[in-house]
C-alpha cells in the first residue's frame, strides 16, 4: 500500500529532517507513528500525504512511484486518503455538517445522497448538536472530533492522524481510538502520530514507526 | 438538535461575502460604468458626425460677387434659373435684395441701399437624391458660365472637417473603452491572485480532501463570474440610465437646456446600435472575468505546488 525506500528530506540547503527512511505499511494495517516533539512526525505524513516532495529516495503509493504521477493521479491516490491535521484544518466559513461532508461533495456526490452519512457519523463523534455550527465557536476537542469525522466520511483506505486525541479528554481519546480500530478492522490502514506513551503503551500490540535523529525504526509488536 | 435540511445546498468553498469580493465588485461596476459610456459615446459621435456631414452635404451655396459694369440682380437671376434646372438640385431660392437687407440689418442697420455697397448676393440649393460627382462638376461649369464672378461652395472641407472631427472623437472612445477593458483584465488577475493567496488555506484542505486542480479553479472562476456579473450589471445599468436620462433632457422641449444641447450638439438620440453595444460590452466583460480568472487561478494553483 505504502512504501518508502531510502527518502530524504531537507528544506533548502538546511540539514535532513528525514534521512534514509525505508518502511512499508501494508493494507488493513494500524500503526504508530512517534519520536519525540519535533522529530518530523509531521513531515512524514506529509511525505506519506504527497504534499511535500522528498529531496531523495521513492515513495510508491497504491503501487504507483508518487514521483510520476500527474495532477489527476495525485487527486485520485489523495482521494483513497483521509488526513486528520494536528491543527485540524477547518474551514471557517463552512459549517461543521458542510466541514464533515467536503470530501464527498468534491467527488461530485450530491448533497442529498451524502445527508444521512454525515448526519450519522457526526451523531458518533458526539457532535449531533453542532450541525450549523462554524469552527469559530467549537472548542478544541469538537473541532478534533469534526476533523476526524472528515477524514473518514468518505472511508479511506489509508487514513493519517496527525496526533488525533490531543485535544480531547481521556474518555473521548478512548472513543476515537476505538472508531479507528474499528474502521482498521473493517480494512482501513490506520497510522497515528503521537507521542502519548500511555495511549501506545495500551495497544503493545501495535507496530511502531519510531522516528529518531530523522531515522525511521519499525518496531515490530510480538503479535497483531 | 439541530436537523440538518433533507434538500442541503451545495457547498460553497469559496467565501462569497468578503470585503475583497465586495472591492472588486465595486471596482468591476466602476470601470464597466465608464466602458460602457465609451462604447456607447464611441456609438453617438459615429452616428452624429454621420448626421451632420449627411445634412450639411446636401446643401450647395453660390456666392456671386458685385464687379464693375455686371448688373448684379441679372446675374443672381440667371444663376438661379441654371441651378434651378440642373438634376443634381431639388430646390433652389436667392434670398431677395429685401430679405438680404433684413439679414445684414442688425450689422449694417436699416434703411440700407444695397446698391452702393459691393455685397455679394446668394443663391442656395438642397441636392437631389440624383446628385453625384458629376452633375455637380457640370453644374459648376455651367454656374461659371452665367457669372463670371460666382463662387461654387458644396461644403466639401466643411464636411471633412466636421468627419475628421467625428472620427477623431470616436477613435478616442475606442481608445478609451480599450484603456478601460484592459484595467478591469488587470483588475480581475490581481483580484484572482490575491483571493488565491487569501484562500491558500482552503486551496490546501481542498487537495487533501480530493479536489482536483481543474475543480478548484472552476470554483474561482464561478466565484469570479459571480462578482463579475453584479458589477457589470450594476455598471451596465448605470450607463443605461446615464444616456436615456441625457436623450430624455435633450428631448425636453425645443428651449431651454434641451434646445440649447441639441443647437450644440445635434440630437442626443443614442442609436440601438449603442444599446445594443452597452449589453455587448457587459457580456463581453463577464466573459472575460470568466476566462482571465480561470487561466489566473490554473497559473496561481502551479505556483502553490
Amino acid at each position: 500500500m505504502l512504501r518508502f525506500e531510502g527518502v530524504g528530506l531537507r528544506y533548502g540547503t538546511g540539514a535532513e529532517i528525514i534521512r534514509d527512511a525505508s518502511f512499508e505499511v501494508a493494507p488493513q494495517s494500524f500503526q504508530f507513528l512517534t519520536g519525540p516533539s519535533g522529530a518530523g512526525k509531521t513531515t512524514l505524513l506529509r511525505l506519506m500525504l504527497l504534499s511535500l516532495k522528498p529531496t531523495g529516495g521513492r515513495i510508491e503509493m497504491f503501487g504507483r512511484n508518487a514521483a510520476t504521477l500527474d495532477a489527476e493521479g495525485l487527486t485520485q491516490v489523495r482521494r483513497r486518503i483521509g488526513v486528520v491535521f494536528q491543527d485540524f484544518r477547518l474551514l471557517d466559513h463552512l459549517t461543521t455538517y458542510e466541514n464533515v461532508a467536503l470530501p464527498l461533495f468534491v467527488q461530485g456526490r450530491s448533497p442529498k445522497s451524502y445527508r444521512d452519512e454525515v448526519g450519522e457519523l457526526l451523531k458518533w463523534v458526539g457532535l449531533g448538536d453542532k450541525f450549523d455550527a462554524h469552527p469559530n465557536v467549537l472548542s478544541g476537542g469538537e473541532k478534533q472530533r469534526a476533523a476526524i469525522a472528515r477524514a473518514l466520511i468518505a472511508r479511506p483506505e489509508l487514513l493519517l492522524a496527525d496526533e488525533p486525541t490531543g485535544n480531547v479528554d481521556p474518555e473521548m481519546a478512548w472513543r476515537l481510538l476505538r472508531l479507528f480500530v474499528e474502521l482498521h478492522r473493517s480494512g482501513t490502514s490506520v497510522i497515528i502520530a503521537t507521542h502519548d506513551h500511555a495511549l501506545m503503551d495500551s495497544f503493545s500490540t501495535v507496530r511502531r514507526l519510531l522516528i529518531v535523529d530523522g531515522q525511521v525504526q519499525v518496531q515490530e509488536p510480538l503479535s497483531v | 438538535m439541530t436537523e440538518v435540511d433533507p434538500d442541503a445546498r451545495p457547498i460553497t468553498l469559496i467565501p462569497h461575502d468578503n470585503a475583497a469580493g465586495r472591492s472588486l465588485m465595486a471596482v468591476i461596476a466602476i470601470l464597466t460604468f465608464l466602458a460602457c459610456l465609451c462604447a456607447g459615446g464611441a456609438v453617438w459621435f459615429a452616428s452624429a458626425t454621420s448626421a451632420w456631414g449627411f445634412d450639411v452635404a446636401r446643401e450647395i451655396t453660390i456666392q456671386i460677387k458685385p464687379h464693375t459694369g455686371a448688373d448684379i440682380d441679372a446675374e443672381t437671376a440667371k444663376v438661379l434659373t441654371v441651378v434651378a434646372q440642373s438634376p443634381a438640385i431639388s430646390s433652389a431660392q436667392a434670398p431677395s435684395r429685401e430679405a438680404t437687407q433684413k439679414m445684414l440689418a442688425p450689422w449694417l442697420g436699416s434703411g440700407l441701399d444695397l446698391t452702393v455697397l459691393p455685397i455679394p448676393r446668394l443663391v442656395t440649393a438642397t441636392l437631389s437624391r440624383q446628385a453625384d460627382a458629376a452633375a455637380l462638376d457640370a453644374l459648376r461649369a455651367q454656374v461659371a458660365q452665367a457669372a463670371a464672378n460666382a463662387t461654387f461652395d458644396d461644403h466639401v472641407v466643411w464636411v471633412s472637417h466636421i468627419t475628421g472631427a467625428g472620427r477623431s472623437l470616436t477613435l478616442l472612445a475606442g481608445l478609451l473603452f480599450a484603456l478601460v477593458v484592459a484595467a478591469i483584465g488587470i483588475a480581475i488577475a490581481f483580484a484572482t491572485r490575491a483571493a488565491m493567496a487569501g484562500a491558500r488555506e482552503i486551496v490546501e484542505v481542498l487537495h487533501f480532501v480530493g479536489a482536483s486542480d481543474g475543480y478548484i479553479t472552476r470554483h474561482f472562476q464561478r466565484y469570479f463570474l459571480l462578482v463579475s456579473a453584479r458589477g457589470t450589471g450594476i455598471g451596465g445599468v448605470a450607463a443605461l440610465m446615464m444616456f436615456l436620462v441625457a436623450e430624455g433632457l435633450a428631448h425636453r422641449g425645443d428651449s431651454g437646456d434641451g434646445a440649447a444641447m441639441a443647437v450644440l450638439l445635434g440630437s442626443l438620440h443614442l442609436p440601438l446600435a449603442g444599446y445594443v453595444a452597452i449589453v455587448g460590452v457587459c457580456a463581453a466583460l463577464v466573459a472575460m472575468a470568466g476566462v482571465f480568472s480561470r487561466r489566473v487561478a490554473a497559473a496561481q494553483l502551479r505556483v502553490f505546488y
